[in-house]
């Protein structure tokens, strides 16, 4: 099953993913809430982060196979997850540095400004071309894959047709001032 | 055009790692120079990284929306549970009463208001979107969920809005009355069932009711009660008639 978990995220089916998340969250809320001293709702929280992690761990290629079962894997995640926040529950921090401040403000702005401007681009491409865009960029799907399910002729038809529209986008994102003053 | 295109491919190329050892040299090499390579691969990341974001988002969002579904079914599944035990209390209690009325009926000579207020089952709302509509939906919806402190709070925001409203009147009493805020509810209705309101008469009845909370006079209670109980066209006939026989059943 973890085997196949993985490799079902990372082929873009993210069923079993979703499946092991809701079989999953009672027992974490649980166990969490009731060894570490968090709330309920803090549990919560660990939880979806944990699953973040898993994602991105998957996505990123740090994890390419389980030697445990999944459950484990993500109780221990979640377990050095949670100490963090304790640690950060019990840190009082206080920034003196206005400058500082800004300059992370700024960087973090910056970043949802590009991110929107790519999402808002991407809505306004027609059906066709986002759901290429998608399918290859956000749902990993393969070229082939892809061709099939869009009916293109076949995979090198639509690999010069995702071109195009990256490059459609990629334009229309240019005309943005705001991603580009990065 | 062509150029941009094929910049592209050779740069996702390089980023996914499908070129060979000596293709991505070029690439590095060709990148220390071009500055058009370097601004498009530049470009490039910028919108990968934002893709990828965008991704993570859409997965943070279905989580949230399972979070959310989970919630409300733990949360609906224990409101069962607590129904079933609120039931099985009730059921008890019922059959305690029961048998003490039987056994000591006479004991007891002071009627609560559980047992003089009946079931007030509201009015249809929401006939329309326009925000009062909405509002006295809102304050209906509380209402007909029993929230009656909820309820006094939005009727009252609507009286300020609509002063001579007699329905918003007549619920807010209601409301007041069920909530335990019998004064309030009692200056409410003495206008109320004075008017000609399509409410006065169920106000009349309520009227006594409340006067009977706040003092206990039996005698008061027993002469408002008696001609509504029997005049079956009148609103609250049944519960009057039901009142009537408590009253003269328990004296």
């Amino acid at each position: 099953m973890s085997k196949d978990i993985i490799e079902q995220v990372r082929s873009g089916n993210e069923k079993a993913f979703y499946d092991l998340y809701r079989t999953l969250r009672i027992d974490f809320i649980d166990w969490a809430s009731f060894s570490y001293d968090i709330s309920r709702e803090e549990a919560k929280d660990v939880y979806q982060e944990t699953f973040i992690v898993f994602w991105n761990n998957i996505h990123d290629g740090k994890l390419q196979a389980l030697t445990c079962d999944a459950k484990t894997y993500l109780f221990g995640i979640g377990k050095h997850l949670i100490l963090n926040l304790m640690k950060k529950n019990k840190r009082s921090v206080t920034f003196s540095s206005d400058e500082w401040m800004n300059v992370v403000e700024q960087s973090t702005q910056d970043h949802d400004d590009c991110r929107q401007s790519v999402e808002l681009c991407l809505q306004a491409l027609p059906v066709k071309d986002r759901r290429i865009i998608e399918l290859y960029y956000l749902e990993e799907k393969d070229m082939k894959t892809i061709a099939r399910e869009l009916g293109y002729k076949n995979s090198d038809v639509a690999k010069k047709r995702k071109y195009e529209i990256f490059r459609k986008l990629t334009t229309a994102v240019r005309s943005n001032r705001n991603f580009w003053k990065a | 055009m062509q150029e941009e295109q094929t910049h592209i491919e050779w740069i996702e190329s390089y980023h996914e790692g499908r070129l060979s050892e000596s293709e991505r040299t070029d690439f590095e090499v060709r990148l220390l120079f071009d500055l058009e390579l370097q601004q498009e691969n530049d470009h490039y990341l910028k919108v990968r990284k934002s893709l990828a974001d965008i991704k993570l988002q859409r997965v943070k969002n279905r989580l949230n929306e399972m979070d959310a579904e989970m919630d409300a079914e733990k949360k609906y599944s224990s409101q069962f549970r607590v129904k079933s035990i609120l039931s099985l209390v009730a059921m008890l209690a019922v059959v305690v009463v029961s048998a003490w009325y039987f056994v000591d009926k006479d004991s007891g000579n002071t009627l609560n208001a559980e047992q003089l207020i009946p079931d007030e089952f509201g009015v249809p709302v929401l006939m329309s979107n326009n925000p009062s509509a909405r509002a006295f939906d809102d304050a209906m919806s509380a209402f007909k969920l029993s929230d009656y402190k909820l309820a006094s709070q939005l009727f009252q925001e609507l009286i300020a809005a609509n002063p001579d409203n007699d329905t918003l009147q007549y619920y807010l009493a209601n409301s007041l009355l069920r909530s335990g805020r019998i004064e309030s509810a009692k200056v409410l209705f003495i206008p109320l069932g004075t008017s000609n309101s399509k409410y006065a008469p169920q106000s009349r009845f309520y009227l006594a009711i409340s006067s009977y909370l706040l003092s206990q006079d039996r005698s008061a209670l027993l002469a408002t009660m008696r001609p509504i109980s029997l005049n079956d066209t009148l609103p609250m006939h049944e519960k009057a008639s039901e009142i009537v026989q408590l009253l003269t059943g328990s004296q």
